[in-house]
C-alpha cells in the first residue's frame, strides 16, 4: 500500500516536472510563431528556420504530457459497454486494457530508441537552421518510460481488485 | 490470411482494444504496429511505429493545435463568459426565453474563441444557469439550451474536431475552419429558432426579464469588442490568407494573452492552469492523430477502404441516399461514441468511399462533424448533459433529457439543410486562394 502511494506520488512529481518542460516548449513556440508573424509581415523578415523549430518543440508538447494526461484520465476512451460488466469482470477487462497499454509501450521504447540511435548515428537535422532531431526522439522515449511506468501501477491496481473481488 | 482479411482482423481486434477500456489513441496505434507486423515485419513494425509518430509529432501543421487551445484557456481563465452573457442579456432578456436566447448567442461567440465543447459548457452554465433560475426559467429548456449551445464549439472555429479530420484527411486546416463559420452561425439560429417556437408553445417555461436601455447594451458590448476583434482578426487573416492556421493560432493565444493582461486577469495561478489544459488537451489529440494515422496507413496497404469504396460504388443506390445512410449510421453511432473516437474510427474507412462518390472533402467532414455534434447532447454518453447536470444538481434527469429533444431536432434539420444545399458549407472557402 506504502509503496503504491510512493509509486503514484514518484509519478506525479516526474509528470509535473515533464509538464514544465512543456509549458516552456508550448511559450518558445507561441513566442517564436509571433516573432515569425511580426517580421515577415511588418519587416518582410520571417524568422529563418521558424517552422522547423516550432515543429520540434511541439514534439516535446506532444510527447511529455502523455504520463500525467493518462494519470488524471485525460486520455480519450470508448465505453462499449464496459461499465454494464458485473464489477469483477470489467476489472479483468480493464487489467487486460492496462496489460496491452503496457506492451505497446514497451514496443515503443524500443522502437524509438532505434530510432534516436539511428538519427544519432546518421546525424540527422532539420533542413534550414541544422537543429538534430535525436535529442527529441530521445525526450519521447523518456517520456514514454514514465508513461509505462504509470500504465504499470494501472496494471497493478486492476489486479489488485479484481483478487480483492475474488476474496470478497 | 489475404491483406484484405488481415485488414478486417486489424478492425475487428481495434474494436476489441475499445471494448477493453485501452485508450483510443493507445488502441489505434497498438492495432495499427500488430497489423504491419504481419503485413512487414516486426522490424518493419517498429520502424514504422517511430517513423509515424515522430513525423506527426514534429509536422508544422500539428502545431496549430497547442496555438488555439492556448487561445482558448487563456480566454476562459479571462472570464469573458459572463461579459458575452451579459452582452446577450441586453440584447434579448426582455422578450420570453431572452435568457435562453443570449446563453445561444454567448455560447456561440464563446465557442469562437475557445473551441473546447466541454469548456464552453461549463463557463457558460456557471454564468447562465443561475440567472435562468432567477427568472423562473423550467428546468428543460434551461438545461437544454446550455447543454446544446456549449457544442456549437465543435463546428465553429476553431474545433478541435475539424483540425483532427484534416489531419487524417490531408485536407486544409484554414479551409475547414472557415467552412464551419456559416454551418455554426446556420445552427446558432436553428437552437434560437427552437427556444422561440417553445416559448410560443409553452409560455410560462421561459418569462421575459427587465428591459435594458441603449447605454446598457452599449457598455455591455464594450467588454466583449475586444474578444470579438480578436476573433475576427484570427478568422480573417486565415480567410485573406495573410495567416498560416498556425499563425493565426500563435496570433490569437498572444493576442488571448494580451486582453486578460490587460483586463488583470491573468493571475499566475490562472496562467499555469492555461498552460497545463493546453499541453494535456495537445497530447490527447497529438497522440490520438498519431495513432490514428498509424492504423489508417495499415488499413490503406490492405486495401479495406478502396475495396469498401468498390463495393458501395457498386450498389444500385444514389449517391445521395448513401450519403445519407452513412449520416445516419453516423447519427445512431454518435449517441453511444465519443466524437473523436468516431470519427477517428470512420473517416479512414469511409474517406476513399466519399472521395468515389464525388463529394466534396470539405463538405463531409462539416456534415459529419455537425452529426457528431449530436452525440454530445444525448444520453448516455453525451459529454455536456453531464456538465450541465453537474452545475445543475436539482433538476431532474428526465427535465434535462426532455430538454435536449428540441436542439437534437435542430442538429437534424441542420445537416438536412446542409446536405441539400452544399453551398452553405463552401461558398466561403471558394474564396479562399490556398
Amino acid at each position: 500500500m506504502k509503496t503504491e502511494k510512493g509509486s503514484v506520488i514518484f509519478a506525479r512529481r516526474w509528470g509535473g516536472r515533464f509538464n514544465f518542460v512543456a509549458y516552456g516548449a508550448c511559450s518558445l513556440m507561441l513566442c517564436l510563431s509571433v516573432i515569425d508573424i511580426l517580421g515577415a509581415k511588418l519587416f518582410a523578415w520571417p524568422l529563418p528556420g521558424a517552422a522547423d523549430v516550432v515543429g520540434l518543440l511541439a514534439v516535446l508538447v506532444a510527447a511529455l504530457p502523455i504520463a500525467s494526461t493518462e494519470l488524471s484520465g485525460g486520455h480519450v476512451r470508448l465505453d462499449l459497454g464496459l461499465v454494464y460488466l458485473p464489477k469483477r469482470m470489467k476489472a479483468f477487462f480493464q487489467g487486460v486494457g492496462n496489460a496491452l497499454s503496457v506492451a505497446l509501450f514497451v514496443l515503443m521504447i524500443i522502437a524509438f530508441t532505434k530510432y534516436g540511435i539511428n538519427m544519432q548515428k546518421t546525424g540527422e537535422a532539420s533542413m534550414t537552421v541544422a537543429v538534430p532531431f535525436y535529442p527529441f526522439v530521445y525526450a519521447i522515449v523518456i517520456s514514454c518510460l514514465l508513461a509505462l511506468f504509470v500504465l504499470i501501477l494501472e496494471l497493478k491496481r486492476s489486479v489488485k481488485t479484481e483478487k480483492e473481488d475474488d476474496k470478497a | 490470411m489475404s491483406m484484405f482479411n488481415a485488414g478486417i482482423a486489424g478492425i475487428v481486434l481495434l474494436i476489441l482494444f475499445f471494448f477493453v477500456g485501452m485508450p483510443v489513441s493507445f488502441a489505434f496505434a497498438l492495432a495499427g504496429v500488430l497489423g504491419f507486423f504481419y503485413v512487414g515485419g516486426i522490424e518493419g513494425g517498429l520502424s514504422i511505429l517511430a517513423i509515424e509518430t515522430f513525423s506527426n509529432f514534429s509536422s508544422y501543421g500539428l502545431t496549430v493545435i497547442p496555438m488555439f487551445v492556448f487561445m482558448g484557456s487563456l480566454t476562459f481563465a479571462g472570464g469573458i463568459s459572463a461579459k458575452l452573457f451579459d452582452f446577450g442579456f441586453t440584447l434579448f432578456g426582455r422578450i420570453r426565453g431572452g435568457l435562453a436566447l443570449s446563453t445561444v448567442a454567448a455560447c456561440a461567440a464563446f465557442a469562437a474563441v475557445c473551441g473546447s465543447t466541454a469548456a464552453t459548457a461549463a463557463a457558460m452554465g456557471k454564468v447562465a444557469l443561475p440567472e435562468m433560475k432567477r427568472y423562473k426559467y423550467g428546468d428543460s429548456i434551461a438545461t437544454g439550451c446550455l447543454a446544446a449551445s456549449g457544442s456549437l464549439g465543435i463546428l465553429i472555429p476553431p474545433s478541435a474536431t475539424l483540425i483532427v479530420y484534416a489531419m487524417l484527411t490531408e485536407q486544409s486546416v484554414g479551409k475547414l475552419f472557415i467552412a464551419g463559420v456559416l454551418p455554426g452561425l446556420l445552427l446558432a439560429a436553428l437552437f434560437a429558432l427552437a427556444v422561440i417556437l417553445w416559448c410560443f408553445y409553452d409560455p410560462d417555461i421561459a418569462p421575459p426579464g427587465p428591459a435594458t436601455s441603449i447605454k446598457q447594451k452599449l457598455i455591455a458590448f464594450a467588454k466583449v469588442s475586444d474578444t470579438l476583434i480578436l476573433f475576427f482578426v484570427v478568422m480573417g487573416g486565415l480567410f485573406t490568407g495573410w495567416f498560416t492556421p498556425t499563425q493565426a493560432g500563435a496570433a490569437g493565444a498572444a493576442g488571448a494573452l494580451i486582453i486578460t493582461l490587460v483586463r488583470r486577469k491573468l493571475t499566475w495561478r490562472a496562467l499555469l492552469e492555461a498552460f497545463e489544459d493546453t499541453i494535456k488537451t495537445s497530447c490527447m489529440i497529438m497522440v490520438l492523430i498519431a495513432g490514428a494515422l498509424i492504423f489508417s496507413r495499415f488499413l490503406a496497404v490492405t486495401g479495406v477502404p478502396r475495396v469498401l469504396s468498390d463495393w458501395i460504388g457498386g450498389l444500385p443506390l444514389s449517391p445521395f441516399t448513401i450519403m445519407a445512410l452513412i449520416v445516419l449510421f453516423h447519427f445512431v453511432a454518435g449517441t453511444v461514441l465519443d466524437s473523436f473516437g468516431l470519427i477517428l474510427l470512420t473517416v479512414p474507412v469511409l474517406y476513399s468511399t466519399i472521395l468515389k462518390l464525388g463529394f466534396d472533402p470539405i463538405w463531409y467532414g462539416i456534415i459529419i462533424i455537425l452529426v457528431v455534434e449530436m452525440g454530445v447532447i444525448s444520453p448516455p454518453e453525451g459529454l455536456n448533459i453531464w456538465i450541465v447536470r453537474g452545475l445543475a444538481p436539482d433538476a431532474p434527469m428526465q427535465s434535462i433529457f426532455k430538454g435536449m429533444i428540441p436542439f437534437c431536432l435542430a442538429i437534424l434539420v441542420c445537416a438536412v439543410l446542409l446536405m441539400i444545399f452544399p453551398q452553405i458549407v463552401l461558398f466561403l472557402p471558394s474564396f479562399m486562394s490556398y
